[in-house]
């Protein structure tokens, strides 16, 4: 990843987002013992607990396609996808843009800038970058303070997630300036998010489809007791559409418009109404940019082989559900949370395919962090081993 | 909610319960057809439209579900989540706080988790201690006295019991009514130079009664370092196991003992050691053992009346 450098903050125009990531300046003995001794305080006196008690407790939905952030007393406070555009200048870089900013960037970019997103299935993919990413969103919802924030933090991680993987998210939090960091199981922290009574003698069942994962859970009395994890969430459905649109129409299309179809006439059953969309791709046969017209049956056959593994993977959660539990969630529902449960019919689908109503939750894009808020609030209420809390 | 309210809440014609089953009559449908449509359990459709809230799920269910009646049956959706949000007001702040776990049933904050059976427990063990020390003095004043007493100084033979003041357990001799005659002056004086005064009748069979001297002989056991070497190592115990000497006697030290009889003596270096027992001394060969070791059982029992 090259070396960060402060003078490149120097030689460049005040860009907005830039941040200096590291910087190689040289200091006077005096200055380093001043800079080593402040860097020892921090860390043997632990002013992070200091200043912990100016930081607001954060629960962070570190998402493949977008990162929430849920702060406790107030709500969500930010919700940006989790792109991140590094700019290389001669064997030096510097982070351009976050979230909102850096998404417009993909696939936009000159050759000295790459948008990337550092979240791969779930999981950290770019340990560095995911680290700058997180401090950066923390700064943002703390606003500008005298102190730094180091509040605690609380991260979703998913279920199929190895050790390693949890590792990483762990440090990259608290390397981001988390005081401490408290790992929590995504489906659980999207059904408490839902608003499900986990804590009843009672299964349900939650169907969290986020940006690289699918979850599949069946929680009762504070619990897991069965999960599931496929690597299948929206990242893949996009994929889906632009190989469809790729085979079928020899048009090649960036995943940007590959999410706009899909936001726009994507569905998972075949509905009432046909809708159709113009997309406009570069046709592979002429080497020019063509506009064409796609509409939801087309979409619907693309994302075929998705769906089928998602619906797949709750079939095998109902077969492992032990039959108690079974016969509450086929009396009350599965639960969709997550992005995918925006994908039209959805719920229909899976209704079709298990033969159980299927519910969506309210606002399932934010559930994982509200969950996870209410997690927070629960672990200073009382100290409990519940919900897996790491 | 009461029954009343409840009734009332149905008849009232915004309550959510009426307008779900005024569209369903609409619509022409039964409860079961319904029910069949939306792909729920019939009983669900009957709690709904009764407003059994105590049947139904959590609000995120019952959302769930009015979606699915709002486009089936072709409702205002909002309307109808408002209604329910009108009317499960109350039960959803019952579900909050049943969301938010019951206290007693979890685990004690650590911090609160104070260790007080520990506590207890270091207490008992030092008032035990205490206990202790307090009662242990006395049962060790035999041996301090024991010790105190000075083995060189010769007992006299005018004083019988002199250096016994301070043994409460046992009797005065002369109270003593199973003491047989002979007994009458108990106490062995150790020592093959002290003689005993009072020639006594050796209570068993290796002390062999020693002629008459000079020296003064005391009632009670005596022990006497001989040779010229380390000195012996000897533990005495009375006749209620107790230790009531224990240690080295060097050469030339005595020691003046008494207790309840019979005692048991150990010692480690029988050549080096002399003991007399109410004057006579004690023959230590019967009771030899290996490298110079001796141990003697029983002396000075009493024989039973």
């Amino acid at each position: 990843m090259g070396l960060w450098n402060v003078a490149q903050h120097e030689a460049l125009p005040k860009t907005q987002g830039i941040v200096t990531v590291r910087n190689l300046v040289k200091f006077t003995p005096v200055q380093s013992i001043f800079i080593k001794s402040l860097i020892s305080v921090n860390q043997y006196l632990m002013f992070k607990n200091l200043f912990g008690m100016f930081s607001a407790d954060l629960s962070i939905d570190l998402g493949t396609a977008n990162t929430l952030i849920y702060m406790r007393g107030k709500n969500i406070v930010l919700d940006e996808p989790s792109v991140v555009a590094i700019r290389q200048d001669g064997g030096q870089s510097a982070i351009q843009a976050f979230g909102i900013e850096a998404k417009k960037m993909l696939g936009r970019t000159p050759k000295n800038i790459s948008a990337v997103r550092p979240l791969r299935d779930g999981v950290i993919a770019d340990f560095h970058v995911t680290e700058k990413m997180l401090q950066h969103f923390i700064r943002k919802v703390h606003g500008t303070g005298l102190l730094r924030p180091s509040p605690r933090v609380l991260v979703c991680v998913p279920v199929g997630a190895t050790q390693v993987e949890r590792r990483a998210i762990r440090e990259s939090v608290l390397g981001a300036g988390a005081r401490k960091a408290y790992l929590i199981e995504e489906p659980m922290a999207a059904a408490i998010g839902a608003g499900i009574n986990v804590d009843e003698p009672r299964g349900s069942m939650v169907v969290d489809i986020g940006g690289g994962t699918s979850e599949v859970a069946v929680i009762s009395l504070d619990g897991i007791v069965y999960s599931a994890s496929v690597r299948i969430g929206g990242d893949k459905f996009d994929d889906a559409i632009i190989s469809y649109v790729r085979r079928n129409y020899g048009m090649l299309i960036g995943e940007a418009t590959a999410e706009r179809i899909k936001k726009d006439i994507g569905c998972a059953y075949p509905g009432r109404d046909l809708r159709e969309i113009e997309v406009k791709g570069r046709n592979l046969a002429e080497g020019v940019p063509r506009s064409f017209t796609l509409n939801s049956n087309e979409i619907l056959e693309a994302l075929q082989e998705p769906l089928y593994g998602i619906v797949q993977a709750v079939r095998t959660a109902l077969e492992q559900t032990p039959p108690e539990l079974g016969s509450d969630i086929a009396e009350y529902g599965i639960v969709l949370t997550g992005g995918g449960a925006l994908l039209h019919d959805l719920d229909r689908l899976l209704m079709e395919e298990t033969g159980l109503p299927v519910i969506v939750a309210d606002d399932p894009l934010t559930c994982v962090a509200r969950g996870g808020g209410r997690v927070l609030e629960l672990i200073d209420e009382r100290y409990s081993p519940l919900f897996s809390v790491e | 909610m009461s029954d009343a309210q409840q009734t009332q809440a149905t008849n009232h014609s915004t309550g959510l319960g009426a307008m779900l089953r005024h569209a369903r009559e609409a619509a022409g449908l039964s409860q079961a057809e319904l029910a069949r449509q939306l792909n729920l359990g019939a009983r669900i459709v009957e709690a709904m439209e009764q407003e059994d809230l105590q049947t139904l799920p959590g609000a995120v269910y019952v959302h769930g579900y009015l979606r699915k009646w709002a486009e089936y049956l072709q409702l205002d959706e909002q309307q109808l989540l408002q209604a329910y949000t009108r009317m499960a007001g109350e039960l959803r702040n019952n579900n909050m706080r049943h969301t938010t776990p019951i206290e007693p049933m979890r685990m004690k904050k650590p911090g609160s988790n104070f260790p007080w059976y520990k506590l207890l427990f270091f207490i008992g063990i030092v008032g035990l201690g205490l206990f202790a020390t307090r009662f242990l003095p006395e049962s060790m004043r035999l041996i301090v006295t024991a010790q105190e007493t000075p083995a060189n100084t010769v007992p006299n033979a005018q004083s019988s019991t002199p250096v016994l003041p301070s043994i409460p357990l046992l009797p005065p001799p002369e109270a003593k009514p199973t003491v047989p005659p002979v007994a009458t002056t108990p106490g062995i004086v150790v020592g093959e130079s002290l003689t005993p005064a009072n020639t006594v009748q050796a209570v068993q069979a290796p002390i062999t009664p020693t002629t008459p001297s000079a020296a003064p002989s005391l009632p009670g056991l005596e022990l006497k370092g001989l040779g010229n070497a380390q000195g012996s190592w000897v533990r005495v115990k009375d006749a209620d196991a107790r230790v009531i000497f224990e240690g080295i006697l060097a050469p030339g030290n005595s020691k003046q003992l008494d207790g309840k009889r019979p005692f048991e003596i150990t010692i480690g270096r029988a050549s080096e050691l002399g003991v007399t027992l109410d004057g006579t001394n004690v023959d230590l060969k019967p009771y030899a053992r290996s490298a110079d070791k001796a141990f003697i059982p029983k002396l000075g029992s009493a024989p039973s009346p």
